[in-house]
């Protein structure tokens, strides 16, 4: 499975330490509260909910450089607009490598 | 030019703001996490210009455009690569960028954008050409940005592995979608499938000879199988 990066942030920030800071702390701010309430719609059964909160979690898969694993969540975010919960499983497993490595920042 | 951010995520509008920075020309006068915020300072405050995500919860970009009182500019900023066309429908919506942002998509955006202000301040009536002649164009996708290719000036297509190479008079674009596809996107009047690999507009053909095809200085070679159907189309005398 591909690893998360920092690639982005590195090249969004040009070299200026503060601006790459601000926004490792917001992703480590962030990324729980949005998995929090991916995991609370998914506990409603809300698929409109969920898919919303699959959405916001897509752009950080993709902050961090995990390009296969967005095209997973992309999936996985038609599914539930079908109604479906294919790809739940595969999701869930990005959600807890970026968990893994937001730790280590 | 003034610009305000409306994203519900927090780490977009920290992207873009720090971006924003990166163009003299843009002024981030405020953020907004929600449409009602921004909606207040709108009525009190000018801005040129809006970035605006479509996707947010219990509002839509959408909606949100449509109580402008005053058409303001908005480049929509998403993840979502589905809703192009229906963003061309709106006068006001000058671009569309997709998610994760990239410096050298928005500075595009913001050129694209001074044309737009340039030819309305000639007296060109740029935005209502664009809403009558929408059906004139493709969106394509182009590393990560949605670009918008006028069809009549599109002169080859080439098929080159698991993209295509689209050939206007003045450059080429590298896309990720097949021949067939395109193919199925084009006005059938004007492209035709003169090789396995290639689609040519005929409109654009300089001349035919030796079965190969002559537009501006490329050359396109004519498949066997298509040759008798190629003649059957072009007006021969």
């Amino acid at each position: 499975m591909e690893k998360p990066n920092l690639i982005y942030i590195n090249q969004l920030a040009r070299g200026d330490n503060s601006i790459k800071n601000e926004l490792i702390n917001i992703i480590k701010t962030e990324f729980p509260e949005e998995k929090k309430y991916y995991f609370e719609s998914l506990q409603q059964n809300n698929f409109k909910k969920i898919a919303e909160n699959v959405h916001r979690l897509k752009h950080k898969i993709s902050i961090l450089g995990l390009s296969n694993s967005y095209k997973i969540a992309k999936e996985f975010e038609h599914n539930l607009r079908e109604q479906s919960l294919e790809r739940k499983q595969d999701f869930e497993k990005i959600l807890i490598a970026i968990t893994h490595y937001i730790e280590t920042l | 030019m003034n610009c305000i951010i409306i994203d519900d995520e927090k780490m977009a509008r920290s992207i873009l703001k720090t971006l924003c920075n990166e163009i003299k020309l843009l002024t981030v006068i405020g953020e907004y996490s929600n449409a009602i915020e921004a909606i207040k300072f709108l009525n009190d405050n000018k801005v040129d210009l809006i970035f605006l995500d479509i996707h947010m919860p219990d509002f839509n970009g959408f909606d949100f455009v449509e109580t402008l009182k005053y058409k303001t500019k908005v480049v929509l900023i998403t993840s979502d690569d589905q809703l192009a066309i229906k963003a061309f429908k709106y006068l006001n919506i000058v671009d569309y960028l997709l998610k994760p942002l990239s410096l050298d998509s928005l500075e595009k955006s913001i050129e694209k954008i001074k044309m737009l202000d340039v030819d309305s301040n000639t007296g060109s009536k740029t935005l209502e050409k664009k809403k009558n002649h929408v059906s004139d164009y493709i969106f394509v996708n182009i590393n990560h940005r949605l670009i918008r290719l006028t069809i009549n000036e599109i002169n080859i297509i080439k098929s080159d592995k698991n993209y295509i190479l689209i050939t206007t008079d003045t450059e080429t674009h590298k896309v990720n979608i097949s021949l067939k596809k395109i193919q199925q996107r084009l006005p059938l009047k004007s492209f035709f499938r003169v090789h396995k690999s290639y689609i040519v507009n005929l409109n654009k053909i300089v001349d035919i000879e030796d079965r190969t095809i002559v537009i501006q200085k490329n050359v396109v070679p004519i498949g066997n199988k298509y040759w008798m159907n190629l003649k059957n189309r072009l007006n021969l005398i």
